[in-house]
């Protein structure tokens, strides 16, 4: 009797636990890991984002609004328009879509590449490790954008192509990780007694290294992540000009090549305006020129129109008109 | 173990080989031609057509004989027109394309510049990734282990492109100051030209501490669980013993891995920085020559990076058996 009713308790508790699970975890994960759902809230959402890009836009991320060009905020537009009078909000939403694509597609295949590599090459070693790591080595000397340009030059363009081009650069690479991380452990001795029963290479790998040296691995994956949403974004219009569309995703609001370049351009002009107060910059007097485009950066708008649309490559013959009205 | 190294340093030679073939090769097959463009800038001196100044200035490269002996020529194992040889074997790595001076001479002149850039910006990484790192690791959830990994992966997630030009922007706006604009060599005045680099390098330092900072954090983490930390902890041992001499040194292999992967920084320089601060470092060199597709300034950069590679990889896989006397290669 006492035996049923321990076992009618306890099926109680199991049962409790089960219904509170999520909420168990949710309130756990977030007293014992505030950083980390931070983090974990802050991906969710701008996934979900990019998942429904196409019904929380409120634009369409290539309308153009005539005589609305680098507006700044409004009821209409809440986060005002870019310099070809898009919506900017609308952008941000597409381009969330692009840049979780590829920053979540290149850190998973490049994490299962290094992952393989690293494996078979750092557990079996000798000969093996040897030939697979002078591959490795050959690639890693390849200068990355390099691999870029001729890889993107042989599959075209296009979001899967980026995410595998650079899911190949960052994934050999990776793969040097992993390898030393598994080096590390191959030694142990449970892996040794692993072997001495009789455990197939297979699943020593997977059962016994694998999860040994999953720690590294995460953060291989972690840093990976952003890393691919910069590459994907820092694509130099004169060096990697072939890789992927570059009108989607959150490049042409901030990281497109030309928008670097441009504000690369502006540098010189602030450091002239440095010197200036600083040494007096004899040499350099302060003309027009200088003061507007200095002023542009800040936002003079009238001063952008006549500076920025140099290295615009499009909309600009519409907006000029629109200007001119 | 000395016969391993002595078979790794001798497979430097065919990887660096292989390498270069390839790069000699692919960068033929990218699409663009430096050779139109310079007929296209010669045409208009003369009657002839550009297709015929074309077929001049390759002839007088030497691009108009088979890509095999173009290589052989470039290596300096084939004898160049007058008849004597003269390439990388010779210590010559020939001439650029587009500027006709010597690429010995372009990259002597830009690679100080990455290597005092690369030096600080590592030196940086390391003393922040490490105290951080350990730091974070053996005060596991706790106040300073928060900031410390806010400030890690606020380095790994801000764009260093962005910070560099708010760098420049601001201080030039509020207090009309900003870093020097032309390239000051050591030489000639070492404050300058400290001041002048310590920016950008600072900002890459960052930027590249975040990762390695994560990496000692996390294997730090899993070694501090190990039985024998516990041992040590229980033998009485101070926690500096504990912490750096029983658990450093175990969870540094991943660690020693990213630094490594990093190190060739230091030879190729950064675009972004290089282009920000007005550096004229190896990065600018390299994107220039791609974007003009000056193969032989590719070819030649591709050979020293290549070989700075090699040798980091060699050492880091070395370090492993430093680090842990049980790691054996065969």
């Amino acid at each position: 009797m006492a035996e049923g009713t321990t076992g009618l308790y306890a099926g109680a508790i199991t049962e409790e636990k089960k219904r509170n699970f999520w909420m168990d975890l949710l309130t756990r994960l977030i007293r014992e890991k505030p950083l980390g759902t931070v983090g974990a809230a802050i991906v969710l959402i701008l996934l979900l984002v990019g998942i429904f890009a196409h019904w929380i836009a409120p634009y369409g991320y290539n309308d153009t609004w005539v005589g609305g060009r680098l507006d700044a905020s409004s009821a209409e537009h809440w986060m005002g328009t870019d310099q070809s009078g898009r919506d900017l909000l609308s952008r941000i939403v597409y381009g969330a879509q692009i840049s979780m694509y590829v920053g979540l597609g290149v850190s998973a295949l490049s994490t299962v590449i290094s992952a393989l590599i690293g494996l078979i090459s750092g557990f079996l070693g000798g000969k093996i490790d040897i030939i697979i790591q002078r591959f490795v080595d050959a690639w890693m000397c390849f200068p990355g954008i390099f691999i870029m340009i001729t890889l993107m030059a042989l599959v075209g363009p296009g979001i899967a192509q980026v995410i595998i081009v650079l899911g190949l650069l960052y994934g050999i690479t990776g793969s040097r990780t992993v390898r030393g991380a598994v080096i590390g452990i191959r030694e142990n001795v449970y892996i040794e007694a692993a072997r001495s029963i009789g455990c197939p290479t297979g699943s020593l790998i997977i059962r016994h290294i694998l999860p040994n040296v999953m720690a590294p691995m995460i953060i291989v994956f972690t840093s990976r992540m952003g890393a691919a949403i910069l590459a994907e974004a820092l694509r130099h219009p004169g060096a990697v000009p072939q890789l992927g569309r570059y009108a989607q995703s959150w490049t042409p609001i901030y990281a497109r090549g030309d928008a670097i370049s441009r504000m690369a351009r502006f540098v010189p002009e602030y450091r002239r305006l440095g010197d200036k107060h600083v040494r007096g910059c004899p040499e350099r007097p302060a003309g027009p020129e200088t003061e507007g485009r200095t002023g542009a950066l800040l936002g003079s708008k009238e001063e952008i129109t006549e500076t920025a649309d140099e290295g615009l490559d499009t909309g600009s013959g519409k907006l000029k008109t629109s200007n001119a009205t | 173990m000395r016969a391993y190294i002595i078979r790794r340093i001798a497979l430097i030679i065919p990887t660096l080989l292989f390498v270069t073939i390839i790069v000699f090769l692919t960068v033929r097959f990218v699409p663009g031609s430096l050779i139109d463009l310079m007929a296209s800038q010669a045409v208009g001196e003369s009657e002839v057509t550009p297709e015929e100044i074309a077929e001049q200035i390759r002839h007088d490269l030497g691009l108009d004989q088979p890509v095999w002996k173009q290589y052989l020529r470039w290596l300096g194992a084939w004898q160049q027109d007058d008849g004597t040889f003269s390439g990388i074997l010779q210590g010559n790595l020939g001439k650029s394309l587009w500027s006709q001076r010597p690429i010995l001479e372009e990259i002597v002149g830009k690679i100080p510049i990455s290597i005092e850039l690369g030096i600080i910006a590592i030196t940086t990484a390391l003393l922040i990734a490490f105290p951080v790192g350990i730091y974070s690791a053996i005060r596991q959830d706790t106040a300073g282990d928060y900031i410390g990994r806010s400030i890690a992966i606020f380095c790994m997630a801000v764009p260093g492109f962005w910070l560099a030009t708010m760098i420049i922007v601001f201080p030039a706006v509020w207090w009309g100051w900003s870093p020097p604009m032309s390239y000051i060599p050591i030489v000639e005045n070492f404050g300058e030209n400290i001041k002048q680099f310590i920016i950008p390098a600072l900002l890459m330092g960052m930027i590249m501490s975040g990762v390695t900072m994560r990496m000692t954090r996390t294997m730090m983490l899993e070694v501090l669980r190990q039985d024998y930390i516990r041992t040590a902890w229980s033998k009485g041992l101070r926690e500096r013993v504990v912490v750096i001499r029983h658990a450093l040194k175990n969870a540094m292999i991943p660690v020693i891995t990213v630094i490594g992967l990093q190190l060739p920084v230091v030879i190729g320089g950064t675009v972004i920085m290089e282009q920000i601060f007005n550096l004229p470092g190896m990065g600018r060199l390299m994107i220039d020559a791609l974007s003009r597709r000056d193969y032989t300034i590719i070819s030649g950069i591709n050979i020293m990076m290549a070989s700075v590679i090699l040798v980091a990889n060699l050492v880091t896989d070395l370090t492993y058996a430093w680090l842990d006397p049980r790691v054996q290669y065969r």
